[in-house]
């Protein structure tokens, strides 16, 4: 599971998130095979969301750095006169709040925003495509 | 960049990420204490995963609120993490609020008629 991780998380994380669950394991060394198989389930639903929030994450911040300076998020007061840009800023604004919304474990709105996202994605392809024409 | 930051770090923090600033509040302990504290302060409660306590150190990490505390002999694996100034200050902020809200409730359950 580790290795669907980003590398920089992998490298700075790897081996304490393996020491823990070696503990955690040994915890449960002498319960029943029931309690064993919940546990590995809950863990690698963890990681599972882990994995997710954090390739996200790495999107996110690759997009940022990918963007003109002169672009802000969607909220903040600095009007945005490229269409382009402004698309870029939408997808940018509601993959921070998928992440955010993912990490507080509110899944309903991780939903409505990754929507979002993939609409302003292809609304930002139109754009593209139409300007490259 | 800096108000993004700052903007990000005045919003509310989850229950996990409370339980994680109080346990560090009171020593230093590496992820596996961490779990094991989260367990015993919310009463078995909130059980975290690891890979859910990882992707919280991480952003911890990333606002300094926690920081790697060096220690010669504890080898990577039992890398142990500490509170730093602004993350007590912003645990101690998110329990004003937590406060104030815990106030407000009661004063208008107080006045309902739901229980009465």
């Amino acid at each position: 599971m580790l290795r669907f991780y980003p590398k920089s998380f992998r490298s700075s994380f790897g081996e304490e998130i393996l020491a823990t669950l070696r503990r955690l394991d040994a915890d449960r060394a002498s319960s029943g095979r029931v309690p064993r198989i919940c546990f590995s389930a809950v863990e690698v639903a963890g990681l599972l969301v882990g994995v997710f929030v954090q390739r996200f994450r790495l999107t996110r911040s690759n997009l940022g750095s990918q963007a003109p300076a002169s672009v802000s998020e969607p909220g903040m007061h600095k009007a945005i006169t490229d269409p382009i840009a402004e698309a870029e800023a939408f997808v940018r604004f509601h993959l921070a709040q998928t992440v955010d919304c993912i990490a507080h474990h509110r899944f309903d709105g991780a939903r409505f925003h990754a929507q979002e996202e993939a609409r302003a994605r292809q609304r930002l392809s139109a754009l593209q495509q139409s300007s490259s024409n | 960049m800096n108000g993004r930051k700052d903007r990000e770090k005045r919003k509310p923090v989850s229950e996990s990420v409370i339980l994680i600033l109080a346990s560090l509040a009171e020593q230093p302990r590496h992820g596996y204490a961490l779990l094991k504290d989260v367990e015993t302060l919310s009463e078995g409660r909130v059980r975290m995963s690891t890979g859910t306590l990882y992707g919280a150190i991480h952003r911890l990490l990333e606002d300094s609120w926690i920081e790697r505390w060096e220690q010669d002999d504890v080898s990577r694996d039992k890398q142990v993490y500490r509170l730093t100034k602004a993350g007590g200050m912003a645990l101690k902020a998110e329990l004003e609020r937590l406060d104030h809200l815990r106030k407000i409730a009661a004063a208008r359950l107080c006045g309902s008629e739901v229980l009465s």
